[in-house]
């Protein structure tokens, strides 16, 4: 029978495509100002209560975007073509990739300028709670994110290659949970007791 | 006088950096640096006026993200952009400087990468080109690009709407590929073959890196390189980036490249007027290096360049002929199950994929753009695009992100007049017949005197030798004695004669005969010795690969030994991981349980021999698929585990199948499923399709990223009574809405279903869908209360 404890086939899932990809990174430190509808990090506007809570407790904050870049795409294409359940794994190990990855070298990348060491800070992105997906041409364009590792937005906010993230991130703020989240009224993992992550 | 003929005497010294430049004048990050030629043009017109008074024969106009896409959120459009642009740099060069239109990246990714279509991309591309010529801009210079597909659209729109030369340059990174995995040889293989005018690289590395990559772009090309690189490598340091290349170090590295052959040169980010003066100081007055050299034959897809310089294995297998449901697949506008034929030849050691959609019900034309898009975007394997038709041809090569090679034109004059241009425009290879009005000459004379005429009328377009491959064609050796010899004499004739290639397509050989596959690896070998350099195979097929990897081995091939030893050296196979070895084999219900896809297929077979088709599927899988459904929706089970098991019912069907009878095997209710516009996250998409195939519907997948009219017409062609939509995003969401009342107005009486993450019971219900998903599983239960109820017809 199916053992929920046993991740052992993810992680192979994982590690195969540890060994292949790599993440590329940008980022840049920002000095935070909040305004009546959003905050400013630097030059780039962030509209919404939710990021402003977000920040609240911080002067500067780190805008990171990082992408497992086009070859991610393309295996995980090739392998749903052969297999739903192969494209399935591949899929849900490189996003678990880009998420560990991001954590490691935004700490790595950063030192100690923007928190406390040896513990992943609390981040938040376009499209948690009331920070729009729109915001993500901007973001990128304010890293220069296309040219320096790749990665675009197309014009609903989605970011290409695909195992890519943007985020904010910052030394004293509290983890987004369930409240920031648009779903938090009616969400599946909810009812079953659960959240994102676990 | 125009540039090109300037540059034949001289080499062309290029600007340098704008964009950084014009941050240390004070642009923001971030900001549209072109809106400046309007709302700053003081600003503009002082950096082109160092530039020129530094010494730069071309000046580059501030129009990089000049663009309708980039330029919508700053209010300007292109025309009055790249008017002000264009007329900066005229003004600010006093003709002294060739002024170039800017072409940077539209900022979105092309599909299938992104959700931009080539079509959009190149009325973009045609409108920048098309102004910067109305304006009077002396060249367009298309950069920075790192997407094969990308350039090769700007490179086309421009050849296309002006008569302007073309630059295209693409920004490599350290490991001498872009970012989206093109490589050197294959960006220079394709960009010449198109006509670029010339061909290179900017930005990312500094000059000590590029005079590699330099020299990389002479191995592949005759066309004139241009190189354009950072002052240096990038450190950051306080969030700002700098280089660290110094004037004269940048000046002196940049000389060199130019000596060794580039035929422009000049500077990109970092790069400032005192850098290109520098460099003036050094090269003015240089000609350009004539470096004389051969070029080998070669094939490529943006990913990968195959050289032909030994037996390369052509997959024959993307070719619906004798195979129904590929048939069926193609004519329906679905293109994975050719990509799954091309992977599974890449796997059995494809280097190049034969790609004939050509077949009753399939519109060639629209599907050899579609599947050679969809092959690039999975297959490394270069490809050989099949057809009679010269529209089908044409379209897959403008689609195709690559070099590809042409199959094929025969010896009559309205092939080659049809044919040939398309070579010659496109940049492909080509695979000549030796047959004619008249049919296939029995002689080996015969046919070379065909591939006389053939090589002839190539020579007269321009296509070199090296891209010219002659196919004596393979007869059945059942009809005509010695007509294999007459082959192989013909083969070693034109090569030996027209120094070209020679192409065959081996199994020919065996139609009609006993132990077919004994006689193809037979002739296989023969043609090998005789000099074939294109087998088009079945990869697949026993023996083919052993074959080429002895004939490689005899005959001292680099490499070989390391090949044969891999392939024969006896390292055990790997033994299916699902299951223990002691076990005894598990029952089709405890594959499907535990979802042991390795094993679901032999054991469909095994109780096949026992019992009824239908028995089986009643009662064996369906049980078993809903017990673990029934797992799932109770949280016992997870997704991955309701993966394996569809698709571990998915394979014992695939075996089912055959054994149904006619009435049996009738094709289930319909139901279309799409990821609607604008969203390419798809995955919960294929497992609900996967999930409704297992329980015998119908499901046309109309794949990501698809236009609310298609669902429409799917929803007509097909009759369904029931729409399957997905989306991942919020701002797909809105897409989703207008999907369904297309489908309202369109088809009235279907039902819809939604699923997605952002998705609730509420707002399904908001955006006016019939039923909400949560998961694959209630997928089913939706279909069998929709398609219970009626509905349209």
């Amino acid at each position: 029978m199916f053992d929920p404890s046993d991740n052992s086939d993810i992680e192979s899932y994982i590690r195969k495509l540890d060994k292949i990809l790599t993440l590329k990174s940008v980022w840049r430190e920002s000095a935070v100002r909040l305004s009546d509808s959003g905050v400013y990090a630097d030059g780039l506007f962030l509209p919404g209560r939710d990021i402003a809570r977000f920040l609240a407790r911080d002067e500067r904050c780190i805008l990171a975007a990082v992408t497992l870049g086009a070859e991610a795409d393309r295996l995980i294409e090739s392998a749903r073509i052969v297999s739903v359940y192969e494209g399935y794994m591949t899929d849900a190990a490189a996003s678990v990739l880009a998420e560990r990855r991001l954590d490691a070298s935004v700490l790595a990348g950063s030192g100690e300028n923007a928190a406390g060491s040896g513990k992943n800070r609390p981040r938040f992105s376009p499209g948690y709670g009331d920070l729009p997906l729109s915001v993500q041409t901007e973001f990128l364009s304010f890293l220069d994110a296309g040219r320096r590792i790749g990665l675009f937005a197309s014009q609903d906010g989605l970011l290409t290659p695909r195992k890519s993230i943007t985020a904010v991130i910052a030394k004293n703020a509290a983890p987004p949970g369930c409240e920031t989240c648009r779903l938090s009224g009616d969400c599946e993992r909810k009812k079953r007791g659960m959240t994102c992550g676990s | 006088m125009d540039l090109r003929e300037y540059a034949r005497g001289n080499i062309l010294l290029l600007d340098g950096g704008m964009g950084t430049e014009l941050q240390k004048l004070g642009a923001a990050p971030g900001q549209n640096l072109e809106a400046l030629s309007v709302a700053n043009p003081d600003m503009i017109f002082g950096v082109h006026k160092a530039y020129a008074d530094a010494g730069a024969d071309v000046i580059l106009t501030n129009t990089f993200g000049a663009n309708r896409l980039k330029l919508a959120r700053t209010g300007l459009n292109p025309a009055e952009v790249i008017a002000a642009g264009v007329a900066l740099a005229k003004r600010a060069s006093e003709g002294r400087a060739f002024v170039a239109l800017d072409v940077g990246p539209l900022g979105e990714l092309l599909s299938p990468n992104g959700t931009l279509g080539f079509g959009e991309a190149y009325g973009l591309f045609a409108e920048q080109a098309r102004l910067g010529a109305e304006n009077g801009a002396d060249a367009i210079f298309v950069e920075t690009m790192t997407d094969l597909g990308e350039v090769r659209c700007a490179v086309l729109a421009a050849k296309e709407n002006t008569d302007l030369p073309v630059f295209a340059s693409m920004s490599f990174e350290a490991d001498g590929r872009t970012f989206m995995g093109t490589p050197i040889s294959a960006a220079a293989l394709t960009l010449s073959g198109l006509g670029a005018d010339f061909v290179g690289l900017n930005c990312s590395v500094g000059p000590a890196e590029a005079a590699a990559f330099a020299e990389e772009f002479a191995r592949w090309t005759d066309t004139p390189v241009t190189v354009k690189p950072n002052a240096g490598l990038p450190r950051q340091l306080d969030g700002r980036t700098f280089y660290d290349a110094t004037p004269e170090e940048f000046a002196r590295n940049m000389e060199r490249i130019a000596r060794a052959g580039a035929a422009a040169v000049g500077g990109c980010c970092g790069t400032t007027p005192e850098y290109i003066a520098r460099l003036a100081a050094l090269i003015k007055g240089l000609k350009p290096a004539r470096v004389p050299r051969t070029f080998p034959a070669a094939v490529c897809s943006a990913l990968k360049t195959v050289v032909i310089d030994g037996p390369r294995m052509v997959g024959e297998r993307i070719n619906p002929t004798g195979k129904p449901r590929l048939r069926e697949a193609l004519a329906a506008g679905d293109a994975d199950a050719a990509a799954r034929v091309a992977l599974l030849q890449i796997g059995a050691g494809a280097d190049i994929l034969d790609v004939n959609v050509s077949g009753a019900g399939i519109d060639e034309r629209v599907m050899m753009a579609k599947v050679a898009a969809k092959l690039a975007s999975v297959a490394p394997a270069p490809l050989m695009l099949d057809s009679s038709a010269a529209a089908a041809l044409e379209s897959g090569l403008r689609a195709y992100p690559g070099k590809a090679i042409i199959n094929s034109v025969n010896g009559d004059a309205a092939s080659l007049s049809s044919v040939l241009p398309l070579a010659r425009k496109y940049g492909g290879a080509v695979i000549g017949l030796t047959l004619s009005a008249g049919g296939i000459p029995k002689t080996a004379a015969e046919r070379v005197a065909i591939a006389a005429r053939i090589v002839s009328a190539c020579d007269e377009y321009g296509i070199p030798r090296r891209d010219i491959f002659i196919d004596c064609l393979t007869l059945t050796a059942g009809a005509e004695p010695g007509s294999s010899r007459e082959t192989l004499a013909a083969l070693r004739a034109v090569k030996e004669r027209f120094g070209v290639g020679a192409a065959l397509g081996v199994s020919n050989v065996s139609f009609g005969l006993p132990a077919r596959g004994r006689l193809n690896q037979a002739f296989l070998t023969l043609a090998l010795g005789a000099g074939l350099d294109l087998a088009i195979v079945n990869p697949n097929a026993p023996g083919t690969a052993e074959t080429f990897s002895c004939h490689n081995l005899l005959m001292g091939r680099a490499g070989a030994s390391e090949e044969y030893v891999a392939l024969f050296g006896g390292a055990p196979k790997e033994s299916p991981r699902e299951l223990p070895e002691s076990k005894s084999a598990p029952s089709l219900a405890e594959c499907v349980s535990l979802g042991l896809r390795g094993e679901a297929a032999a054991a469909a077979r095994r109780e096949l021999e026992t019992r009824g088709a239908m028995e089986l599927i009643d009662d064996a899988v369906i049980p078993a698929l809903n017990a673990v459904g029934e797992r799932f929706e109770r949280g016992e089970a997870f997704l991955p585990q309701l993966i394996a098991a569809a698709e571990a019912a998915e394979l014992a069907f695939g075996e089912i199948r055959g054994r149904l009878s006619a009435a049996g095997a009738q094709k289930g209710e319909p139901i279309v499923l799409a990821t609607v516009k604008g969203d390419i996250h798809d995955i919960g998409k294929n497992i609900v399709r996967t999930i409704l195939g297992n329980y015998g519907y119908d499901v046309v997948d109309l794949g990501r990223d698809v236009p609310k009219e298609d669902v429409a017409a799917a929803v007509e062609r097909t009759g369904a009574r029931l729409v399957g939509l997905s989306a991942l995003m919020t701002t797909t969401v809105r897409n989703m809405a207008e999907t369904i009342a297309h489908l309202r107005s369109m088809c009235p009486g279907v039902k819809v279903m939604v699923g997605g993450a952002v998705l609730t019971e509420d707002y399904a219900a908001a955006i006016g869908a019939d039923y909400y998903a949560k998961d694959a599983v209630a997928g089913v239960g939706i279909a069998e209360a929709a398609l219970r109820t009626g509905g349209r017809k």
